[in-house]
């Protein structure tokens, strides 16, 4: 049963993201998907002529990128949330932790409002998850103790400098039409995704999960807290910096596509855990495929609930928080 | 032959305040040794120097002649183990995957734990009497229970020294004696122990070599009937005792009331 437990939640995520290709304003019946896949993956018949162009655009021109994005947005912050909370050794850690989101945040407001370029503002996102999660390791690093708990304090430090920062900017901005471009950025929707942008991020986003994936048995070594990893041989100061760079990486990328996207990175990893048990060698990748299959769905509700569409990240909350009190009653078993 | 574990002249300090006093001690394999000495005396310190947790501030320290800075973490690993005082999990891990983390040190990067690695494990816990509890969360076995299974972790290390902080700390009596005497057993296997205790009578009934600290300083070391005496009991912990000697089952400390006030006394 466990050796199927992976496969099945990717058949899971595969039949979520099919069906959510067929969702919307324009509905796509199974039977057209059929035939339009058939047509551009066999050069089969396919649909008829007329539809072709139209189903070509909606289907991959703005659905397949969004549903790509959602997948790898889903499972970035779901990966990077479990793997702090191995390595913070506390189950009710998010990945926004360090200060990434915060900085990300940051970096996107002041990107909008100094740029025109798209291409900068994701840059000067990037660039500021970095830097505020850089930030945080040397506040701890200064008081000379590589601490798990100053880390966390660098980390809320950091986090509140930028979300100030963040202020500033928004202050700043010009209310007309900046302003509401960056608050509605930070509510997370995915509906400005293209495929450029999918294409950007695919790679790094794959690879940084994949590498934290590839830490899980160091991680559940870490999880016993620092003194033992290093007694079991583990390098703690170099497995430590691999796992938040990659974190860092792939959370701030979502906020580069999507905004601000909150509770999945501390919902899905819960979840996770009911199911696979606590071993990261389970729970990472369960992490990446329920977290992906998750966002899609949530925004799938977000397009598709109301006559217009919300934003995705209001969505999540408003699941995330009374599922959070939910699971609460479980995480509690695990604190000390 | 050079000594197993050798300290050189360590020192360390915690935010100015010393801890270690130029301590220097000579380790060999298979011995058993408890270090004795009162809360704060530099007891956990000195262990975690061993392990390399910690660095001293001055000193060094070798293994088989090696400077611990030049042995890689993984290597060290295989050869020392440490066992930490019993704790409780933010995540609950089967018994048997915490076991598991003693293969860590012989593992590579893509590899996943192999059929050897759980047979190691599998042995481990069989020795140790837990193999039943394989399947249970280490956050709900008993405390007892979860030292057990972290001593099994540092056999599937496949350690020739174990390195103890306090192995009976908040177990009962009978999980007490029942430790004592399967650390008797594993010694007897050749195994080297050395491990901080708060009662002099553990010291008596495993070790072979005792080493009292106080202060940061080694005040006495050798073995158990030459150095817990009543003097040096006092010195320590400014307690009376009388070392009594038990025929056929060695000896004890038993407190001495009669020469001192009653500090709580009860009515």
């Amino acid at each position: 049963m466990r050796r199927l437990t992976l496969p099945l939640l990717a058949l899971l995520l595969g039949v979520i993201m099919l069906a959510s290709l067929s969702l919307g304003k324009y509905r796509v019946p199974a039977a057209d998907l059929l035939n339009f896949a058939g047509w551009k993956l066999f050069g089969l018949h396919g649909p008829a002529a007329d539809n072709k162009a139209l189903l070509e655009n909606i289907l991959l021109n703005i659905r397949l990128p969004r549903i790509l994005a959602a997948a790898m947005i889903g499972a970035s912050l779901s990966v990077s949330g479990a793997a702090f909370q191995a390595l913070f050794i506390n189950p009710l850690v998010s990945p926004g932790l360090l200060g990434v989101l915060a900085g990300a945040s940051f970096g996107a407001a002041l990107g909008m409002v100094l740029s025109k370029s798209w291409a900068m503002v994701q840059l000067s996102t990037l660039a500021f998850g970095f830097v505020a999660v850089g930030a945080a390791l040397g506040i701890a690093k200064a008081y000379r103790i590589n601490s798990v708990i100053m880390l966390v304090l660098g980390g809320i430090i950091s986090g509140a400098f930028f979300t100030a920062m963040l202020s500033i900017v928004k202050y700043a901005a010009d209310p007309y039409n900046q302003l509401p471009a960056i608050v509605y950025w930070l509510m997370g929707n995915l509906s400005s995704v293209d495929c450029h942008t999918m294409l950007i991020m695919c790679l790094p986003a794959s690879a940084g999960i994949i590498a934290i994936i590839l830490h899980a048995r160091q991680l559940n070594v870490l999880s016993m807290g620092e003194e033992e990893a290093k007694s079991l041989g583990i390098n703690v100061a170099r497995v430590r910096l691999v796992v938040i760079f990659f974190a860092t990486l792939i959370s701030a990328m979502t906020v580069m596509v999507g905004g601000m996207i909150g509770w999945v990175g501390l919902i899905i990893p819960h979840i996770c855990r009911m199911i696979v048990g606590p071993n990261n060698e389970m729970v990472l990748p369960a992490a990446a495929l329920i977290g992906a299959a998750y966002l899609v769905l949530a925004d799938d509700v977000a397009r598709l609930l109301f006559s217009y569409e919300i934003p995705t990240g209001i969505v999540t909350s408003l699941i995330g928080i009374p599922f959070f009190v939910l699971v609460l009653k479980n995480a509690q078993r695990g604190w000390r | 032959m050079t000594d197993l574990l050798e300290v050189e002249r360590a020192g360390f300090a915690y935010r100015g305040r010393k801890v270690l006093n130029n301590v220097s001690l000579a380790f060999k394999r298979g011995e058993v040794v408890s270090l004795l000495g009162p809360n704060g005396s530099g007891k956990t310190t000195l262990l975690k120097i061993m392990l390399g947790i910690l660095q001293p501030k001055t000193g060094t320290v070798l293994f088989e002649g090696r400077s611990l800075k030049t042995i890689p973490r993984r290597d060290f690993a295989r050869q020392v183990a440490y066992v930490p005082q019993v704790h409780r999990e933010a995540f609950a891990y089967s018994v048997e995957e915490v076991v598991l983390m003693g293969r860590m040190p012989y593992q590579s990067f893509f590899s996943a734990y192999s059929h050897k690695d759980r047979d190691i494990a599998a042995a481990a816990m069989r020795r140790l009497d837990i193999l039943h509890l394989r399947e249970r969360p280490y956050t709900e076995i008993s405390g007892g229970e979860r030292q057990l299974t972290l001593i099994a972790r540092a056999l599937a290390q496949g350690a020739g020294v174990f390195i103890m902080d306090e192995p009976v700390n908040g177990l009962d009596y009978g999980n007490q004696m029942r430790l004592l005497n399967g650390i008797n057993g594993l010694a007897e296997e050749g195994l080297t122990f050395i491990m901080t205790t708060h009662f002099p009578d553990h010291a008596l009934m495993t070790a072979d070599r005792v080493i009292l600290f106080k202060a940061g300083s080694v005040i006495a070391d050798g073995p158990p009937e030459r150095t817990i005496t009543r003097d040096a009991i006092f010195a320590l912990y400014r307690i009376n005792v009388n070392v009594v000697s038990m025929n056929g089952s060695g000896k004890v400390c038993i407190p001495v009331w009669a020469n001192q006030e009653h500090h709580f006394q009860t009515t």
